[in-house]
């Protein structure tokens, strides 16, 4: 048995650095538990060095970007999503075994690495709207505080003054934005022009808000333009939670312990909390004795680890998870015309559509430039000749966009997850049922035919549409929703998960919507929040 | 009853390779890449792989001309087929490596020239399916 420290907070991910920052910054003794996988092979053998000269010039190119196993090589359905490439791989590594999740019609991605899912997020950074963070169950005035502390922490940038500026949300402190490329430089130039008849159809594009640096911070890197993104992360240009573990270690009152998988919790007493952990190294228990607990092991898993110290088997709690479709489309308008070589893979532009016209109800893409990933990946999806496909797409890969579209979601009973005991009373695995309402998915089509109506505006001619499927957003939450109301398996908004005095949830779980912005800066920024509280108790 | 497929042998397998990537960017590639041919097989499709359990692979290890009519066949009748993941898979290996990089990053040479490329490989790929299916068909069917 450990001894006993201020507080534990579980996993390592986006929430639980920054719900340990104020904590450890306040010196009280802060203990990060986690089962911490991480990437011990490529990230070693990948070159500083722009992407065309590392493909025209290194012989080791085919173990990182193919993978030792083959691994970047998919030949089924899209699924995990194609930003896993094999140097981020680690990310989702040996969460079948030891986080076991069966479900017919949801793919669930959890995470054990360092950094959890968030170490190959696209660090798209909006905050929430008012309306947007009322619906997740938090304050609006208390919560633009932590997004502007989190801001800095991690370094935000991003433009100032376009047509989102109403629809993102705000914040003080932005770097300067990433140079857009060529498609991004010729599409925005096209919406400038055809803007009068866009926003007519209530579709606004404009720059996105990145947690990418664009001058130096802490230590870290402006973005060297190398279009490597998806591969390596050069200088820690883009904010990865494993970047804020290091940056913790620092402080003499924390402690990073791994590899430990959290199993169960127990309140001993007010204040009194015994965490259960496995080492995967020895394979013995452990107890840590914490004063309070902050669960931040990613919506899912933080669900699991509540409904098994609760032994509440067989309990649906609700869920809600981004829809994302895939919009591939050949920018005609830049066809032929040679790529800059100096630019980076991460999103491009914003695009926003407000089908109700009050806010309420945004549909958020990004745009990518596909350059870097590759061509191969893109021959199974083209119904011609691998030959030709392939002169095709030499042709066409310097002008094509990809369109990545979130929908909002929020509870409803055909989406839940269930603790089921195993039949061999070894273990339990969390099920998932995935049925969103019919005319939630006719509406979800309907804003998918505006956006394609506004792509073809902007030149982008949209070849398909492709869904990976319920659940490859990788963004859950809700499980245990914050609500003032008295609720067994709720949050209350403070943070603190209900029929405990020092369990709290810091992550998605807690939030009760999710917009289809993407939810991981606000994750962050709540979690900083309840760190906050957390220290207000402790020193209460 | 079908009788058993005949296994491929390594130099079988080493000879797919060259055939595909001869097909593809019009090269016999190194020995490496036909090792890395076989290992990405080995991962991707199981030990078993180089008994390639479809008919029309064997059919290509005897009539090596029709691996076009087949892939483009295969494309109308079997998206999912083991040959366009082996053609795939050779693809993947080419592009990820600095000797065939100038042909992966070929830079475009003007709009003019790019859309007369694309018309030109749709009307190839088009008649090339035409004559791909019965192709496909008769590989189907040769066991």
């Amino acid at each position: 048995m450990s001894a006993e420290t201020d507080s534990l907070v579980v996993g390592s991910g986006a929430s639980a650095v920054n719900a340990a920052y104020p904590l450890v910054q306040a010196g009280r003794s802060v203990v990060m538990l986690d089962v911490g996988f991480e990437d011990t092979v490529y990230h070693k053998l990948i070159p500083p060095a722009p992407y065309a000269e590392v493909r025209r010039t290194d012989p080791r190119q085919h173990r990182y970007l193919l993978g030792d196993n083959f691994e970047g090589v998919p030949l089924g359905k899209i699924g995990a999503g194609p930003q896993v490439t094999p140097p981020r791989r680690h990310v989702l590594a040996n969460t079948e075994t030891l986080l076991p999740t069966v479900s017919t019609d949801f793919a669930a991605m959890n995470s054990l690495a360092i950094g959890g899912l968030a170490g190959a997020w696209g660090a798209v950074s909006f905050p929430y709207l008012d309306s947007e963070l009322v619906k997740s169950g938090l304050d609006p005035q208390e919560l633009r505080r932590h997004y502007e502390i989190v801001s800095k922490r991690i370094g935000v940038c991003g433009g100032r003054n376009d047509d989102l500026t109403a629809l993102r949300g705000q914040l003080d402190e932005l770097q300067l934005p990433l140079e857009p490329d060529g498609n991004a430089e010729l599409i925005y130039s096209c919406y400038q022009r055809e803007r009068s008849t866009l926003n007519r159809e209530r579709v606004y594009l404009g720059s996105p808000f990145m947690a990418v640096l664009t001058q130096p911070r802490n230590g870290r890197s402006p973005n060297p333009y190398h279009d490597m993104d998806f591969w390596t992360n050069e200088g820690g240009s883009v904010y990865r939670p494993q970047l804020g573990v290091p940056e913790l270690q620092k402080y003499p009152n924390f402690s990073y312990r791994r590899p430990y998988l959290v199993e169960r919790f127990e309140e001993k007493g007010p204040g009194q909390v015994s965490i259960y952990a496995k080492s995967l190294t020895g394979h013995q228990g452990e107890v840590f004795q914490a004063r309070r607990l902050i669960l931040a092991a990613g919506a899912m898993n933080t669900a699991r680890l509540v409904l098994r110290s609760f032994r509440q088997y067989n309990q649906p709690l609700p869920m809600t998870c981004n829809e994302t479709t895939y919009i591939p489309c050949l920018h005609y308008a830049h066809l032929g015309r040679k790529p800059k070589d100096r630019c980076h893979s991460l999103a491009q532009l914003t695009m926003i559509y407000d089908p109700t016209g009050d806010q309420q109800h945004l549909v958020q893409a990004q745009l990518y430039s596909y350059r870097s990933m590759m061509l191969f990946r893109l021959l199974k999806d083209l119904p011609l000749p691998c030959r030709e496909t392939l002169r095709i797409l030499q042709a066409i890969a310097p002008s094509l966009v990809i369109v990545v579209l979130q929908h909002e979601d929020s509870p409803n009973a055909g989406q839940t997850c269930v603790l089921r005991p195993s039949t061999d009373g070894t273990g339990d695995m969390l099920e998932i049922a995935w049925r969103p309402p019919p005319e939630t998915v006719r509406h979800q089509r309907k804003c998918e035919k505006v956006m394609m109506r506004a792509l073809r505006q902007l030149r982008c001619w949209p070849a398909k549409t492709l869904s990976p499927g319920h659940g490859t957003s990788a963004h859950y939450a809700s499980q245990l929703p914050m609500t003032q109301e008295d609720k067994p398996l709720t949050t209350e908004p403070s943070g603190r998960l209900r029929g405990t005095t020092a369990v709290y949830v810091a992550d998605g779980a807690a939030l009760a919507y999710m917009p289809a912005k993407g939810l991981t800066f606000t994750l962050m920024a709540n979690a900083n929040r309840v760190g906050s509280i957390v220290l207000r108790g402790l020193a209460g | 009853m079908p009788e058993p497929v005949k296994p491929a042998t390594i130099s079988e397998g080493d000879a797919e390779c060259s055939l595909i990537s001869r097909y593809l960017i019009g090269v016999d590639p190194p020995q490496e890449f036909k090792d890395r041919y076989r290992a990405g097989q080995r991962a991707l499709f199981g030990e078993e792989s180089l008994e390639s359990a479809e008919p029309e692979a064997e059919f290509l290890r005897a009539h090596r001309w029709a691996l076009p009519y087949l892939d483009a066949g295969a494309v109308v009748l079997n998206r999912e087929s083991i040959l366009r993941k082996k053609i795939i898979l050779m693809t993947a290996i080419l592009e990820a490596s600095p000797a065939y990089a100038e042909f992966f990053l070929h830079a475009p040479e003007g709009p003019l020239k790019a859309w007369c490329g694309l018309v030109w490989q749709s009307v190839r790929s088009i008649v090339k399916m035409i004559i791909g299916v019965p192709v496909f068909l008769v590989a189907r069917r040769s066991r």
